[in-house]
This record gives structure tokens, C-alpha cells and sequence, in this order.
């Protein structure tokens, strides 16, 4: 990570303050089922800016990312205060802890330093259409992919974790998921929304995966999501109509950054 | 909550007191009553159409094979069939210069109207079914029965104690008692929507179909006892009863775009 000069403390802390106002585009996943490094390398594939926010019960770190990089980290662990790559480093570490809460805040690029925006950035990667076979079978190497805090900390201009396609699928379709829930429950109310929980519960039965209260929670894979989600999406079909189910899928991929979102559609859509 | 939803209830609510107002006043020359017949025609036809347009507009924020799209046009088709029997109540108070006869052709189209808001809440509870509730179930049963009881006490006894008499007092009391039947099944998505934004436009829907049900009582009762007239207090609840269905077809369809 580098963080630039021409940026100054208070510019930034500024920035983080703000960030934080802003409505979250993930708000309090946990660090139970929600792996850090794999979401950043999502946000980083998006060439996403705004605040990533983590917080453990005696812990919060901060990290400012620009077009996709984390440019600025801070964290405050008991009284020590870590800055730059010891904070990234920090906040990595500790985001294997089960804990944790992860928040994710989009800021527009405008408010960022002008000087990180002349400063040349590597392409984005060009989000990769995954096949569903792949989804299931990737999962212990993304584990092994991991790099060690001590590795980024080496990275000049970040790559910070390598490969988590799996993980992105994964977030995807847990996004479509609780999106979904969410949607149908504010529009239709609670009544019905217990049942469409109920549904998704038998969808998710025996895969260690819980849906309580619109949250999902245990160790996913992204085709136990899918099933999820393609059920979720019948469910609220039969009552809603299809143009519900079209449009809020629609809404969510756009909000979760999803470049394609044609192949999550047809697989909701059958 | 959307600008322009506001805006189109305000527009509603304005012509709606204006309306009242008209259906309300007491002019006492000839021709400031033939001026309120007319107005009162006008707000009479102009409610159902508003109301139909709306509904038009909800559906239009559904699918062409979703089944609340059915719904919405099932109610349109009532908005609109009341929208041409009102039309022709107008045609022979203002063209032929005589009341309308009753019953008469604009019968078949509040007759028709009933059906398509049957058809329409029917359609609805066919989507709720299964998470309906039995007590839910026998609370609007019991609902419907006092109803029936209370509607039936204050404005049905006088025609059911004199008994019918002819074709007049017998589609009276059909309306009445379908008016009635329909307020309970218009209740139940109301219910089982409760806590949703769409369940609003349902409350809306059910007070409206209260309103008719209770104007159909009190135009019954009127009409047995000779004091129907253009400009009868019990328009207001009809015009209401409209107002009240266009503004849930509007919100039907601000939060069905919206939430999505």
C-alpha cells in the first residue's frame, strides 16, 4: 500500500469521517463468514472507492480505497494506534478472527485527493464469468491462496489477495440472497417474509448455512447460495410477480458492482 | 416518500373536498341546483375514471404474467365499468332531463363493477392463501357478520320488514349485501400485508371498498324511502370510496417500482 504524500492526516481522517456518514453498501457482515481479503479483492476488481470499515470488540481499523487500491489504513487497537501497512497488516490479520464486522461505505471518486487521481493506477481485471461447476470445488484453494499479512505488507501498489473468484460468486449470491429477503419483507411485510425465510431455510437444509432474520450465516459455497437464491427468487415470484424478482435482482447486482449481471439474471430467472 | 406521489394525492385530495363540496351545498333556485346535478355528475364520472387510470398504472408496474397484474386490471375494469354507468346516470339527468330510472342500463355496469372487484380480490387472495391464518380467516367472518348485522339493523330492516316489493327493492338489497361481502375479503390482504409498504395500498383498498359498502347501504335505504336525489350526502362516501382506490393504485405502484 502506498499512501500519498501529497494527501494530508487530517484530509484523509476527513475522508474516513465522511465515509462512515455515507449509507453502507454492505453494512455489519461478519468476519464469521465473510472473508476480508476476498472482499477487498472484489472491491478491488471494481475499481471501487469508498470505506471499508472492521470493527472487533476491542479493535477498529479503517481503510480508505481509490479506484480499487487501499490507499489509506488506520487502526486503533486498545490504546495503539497503527497507520499505513502496519494497519492493513493489522486489520488483515485480525479479519480471520470470527468477531469482527465489516462494513463497506462508497465515497465518490471527486472527494478523494486530487493528487491519487493523476497517479497511474493498474486496470482493473475484467470480472470473470464463472462456471457454476467451478464454484463448488474451488473453495480449499482459496483458502490455500491466502497470502500472509507480512506478503502485502511487501506489495508496493497492492495486489493484495490473488483469485478469490470463488469468494466473489459466493458474495454475490449471498448479496442476491439477503437483497431479495430485504426487498420482499419492506415491500410485503413480515407475515410473508417468514415464509419466504422458511423457504429459503429448506433450500439451504443440511448445508451447514443459516437464514435467520434475513441474514445468512456458517461457512457458504456459492452453489449452495445459488440454490438458495433461486429459490428465494421462486418464492417471491409466486407472490410478487416476475417483474419484482427481475427488477430487485437487477437493482442488487448493480449495487453489489457486478460488471455482468445477465448470467446471475437467467439462473434467478430459469 | 416519492414527489410526485404527493403531488398526485394532493390533486385528489383537492378535487375530492371540491367534489364534497359541490355534492354537499344546498342551492335554492332551480338553477343552482340543475348546476350542482351537473357538477355532481361530472365528480361522479370523474372519480371512477381517475381511479381506473391508476389502476391502470399499477398494473402496469407488474409483468404481463404476474397475477397482481390481474388484480389491478380487474379493479380498472370496475373503476371503469362504475365510470360508464354513472355516465349514463349523467346522460339521463342532463340530456334527457330526467332522473334515471331504477334499475336501469347503468345497473348492469354496477353490477359488472362488483364482479371485476370480486374477480380482482379473489385473484389477491389466491396469491395469499397459504399464509393466510384460520383465526385471520374467522376474525373477518365474524367482522363480516356484525357488519351484516349492524349495516343490515340501521339500514336494510325498513326493506326487509316491508318485504320486497318489486325489482327495485330486490337489487337494493343485492347491492347491499354484496357491498357488505366484499368489505371482509378486501380486508384480508390488508392483513396479511400488514408491516409492508403494499400493505398500505391495500388499507386504502379496503377503505374503499368499506365506503361503497357503506354508500350501497345508504343509497338502498334512501332509495326505499323516496329521498334519492342528485347530490345525496352518501355521493360523498362513492366519490370518497374512488379517491381512496386511485391513491392505493398509485401507491401500489410507486412502491412496487421503488422497493424493487
Amino acid at each position: 500500500m502506498t499512501v500519498s504524500q501529497d494527501a494530508t492526516g487530517v484530509e484523509l481522517e476527513d475522508l474516513v469521517t465522511e465515509g462512515l456518514a455515507v449509507p453502507a453498501l454492505y453494512r455489519d457482515l461478519s468476519t464469521d463468514y465473510t472473508r476480508v481479503e476476498g472482499l477487498l479483492a472484489f472491491l478491488r476488481r471494481r475499481s471501487f472507492c469508498g470505506l471499508v470499515s472492521l470493527r472487533w470488540p476491542e479493535a477498529t481499523a479503517y481503510l480508505l480505497l481509490f479506484r480499487g487500491h487501499p490507499r489509506h489504513a488506520r487502526a486503533l487497537a486498545g490504546e495503539t494506534i497503527l497507520t499505513g501497512e502496519d494497519a492493513l497488516a493489522f486489520a488483515l490479520q485480525e479479519s480471520t478472527r470470527p468477531d469482527g464486522t465489516v462494513s463497506v461505505h462508497p465515497l465518490p471518486e471527486e472527494l478523494f485527493p486530487e493528487a491519487w487521481w493523476v497517479e497511474e493506477q493498474p486496470e482493473p481485471s475484467k470480472t470473470p464469468t464463472t462456471p457454476e461447476a467451478s464454484l463448488s470445488v474451488a473453495e480449499p484453494e482459496t483458502a490455500q491462496a491466502l497470502e500472509p499479512p507480512q506478503a502485502v505488507q511487501e506489495t508496493a501498489v497492492v495486489p493484495l489477495v490473488e483469485e478469490p473468484v470463488v469468494a466473489e460468486d459466493a458474495a454475490v449470491w449471498a448479496g442476491l440472497v439477503e437483497g431479495l429477503y430485504a426487498r420482499f419483507r419492506r415491500a410485503r411485510g413480515p407475515a410473508l417474509a417468514r415464509r419466504l425465510e422458511e423457504e429459503v431455510a429448506q433450500a439451504l437444509a443440511g448445508s451447514g448455512v443459516r437464514f435467520t432474520d434475513g441474514r445468512l450465516e456458517g461457512a457458504m459455497d456459492a452453489a449452495t447460495l445459488r440454490r438458495a437464491a433461486v429459490r428465494c427468487a421462486e418464492a417471491i415470484r409466486r407472490v410478487a410477480g416476475e417483474a419484482f424478482v427481475e427488477r430487485s435482482a437487477l437493482s442488487i447486482l448493480r449495487e453489489l458492482g457486478v460488471a455482468d449481471p445477465d448470467p446471475y439474471r437467467r439462473a434467478l430467472t430459469g | 416518500m416519492p414527489r410526485r406521489f404527493l403531488w398526485v394525492v394532493a390533486v385528489i385530495a383537492v378535487l375530492f373536498m371540491l367534489s364534497a363540496w359541490w355534492v354537499l351545498e344546498r342551492p335554492a333556485s332551480a338553477a343552482g341546483r340543475a348546476q350542482q346535478f351537473a357538477r355532481v355528475n361530472l365528480a361522479l364520472v370523474l372519480f371512477p375514471l381517475l381511479a381506473s387510470i391508476a389502476a391502470l398504472g399499477a398494473a402496469g408496474a407488474y409483468g404481463p404474467k404476474d397475477r397482481e397484474r390481474t388484480v389491478w386490471l380487474a379493479f380498472a375494469a370496475a373503476c371503469l365499468a362504475q365510470c360508464v354507468g354513472r355516465a349514463v346516470f349523467a346522460y339521463h339527468q342532463l340530456r334527457l332531463g330526467q332522473p334515471a330510472p331504477f334499475p336501469s342500463v347503468a345497473e348492469v355496469f354496477t353490477v359488472a363493477s362488483g364482479l371485476f372487484v370480486l374477480v380482482g380480490l379473489v385473484t389477491e387472495l389466491g396469491l395469499i392463501r397459504e399464509v393466510v391464518h384460520l383465526r385471520q380467516v374467522v376474525g373477518l367472518a365474524v367482522f363480516a357478520l356484525l357488519a351484516l348485522l349492524v349495516g343490515g339493523g340501521v339500514f336494510l330492516a325498513p326493506l326487509l320488514q316491508a318485504g320486497i316489493r318489486g325489482i327495485r327493492e330486490a337489487v337494493s338489497l343485492l347491492f347491499s349485501l354484496a357491498g357488505i361481502l366484499l368489505v371482509p375479503l378486501a380486508l384480508l390482504p390488508a392483513v396479511v400485508f400488514r408491516g409492508g409498504l403494499v400493505g398500505y395500498a391495500w388499507v386504502l383498498v379496503s377503505s374503499a371498498v368499506v365506503c361503497l359498502g357503506l354508500w350501497v347501504l345508504w343509497f338502498s335505504n334512501a332509495v326505499f324511502y323516496g329521498l334519492w336525489f342528485e347530490g345525496h350526502p352518501s355521493n360523498v362516501l362513492q366519490l370518497l370510496a374512488f379517491a381512496l382506490l386511485a391513491i392505493g393504485a398509485l401507491w401500489s405502484r410507486t412502491v412496487t417500482l421503488a422497493e424493487a
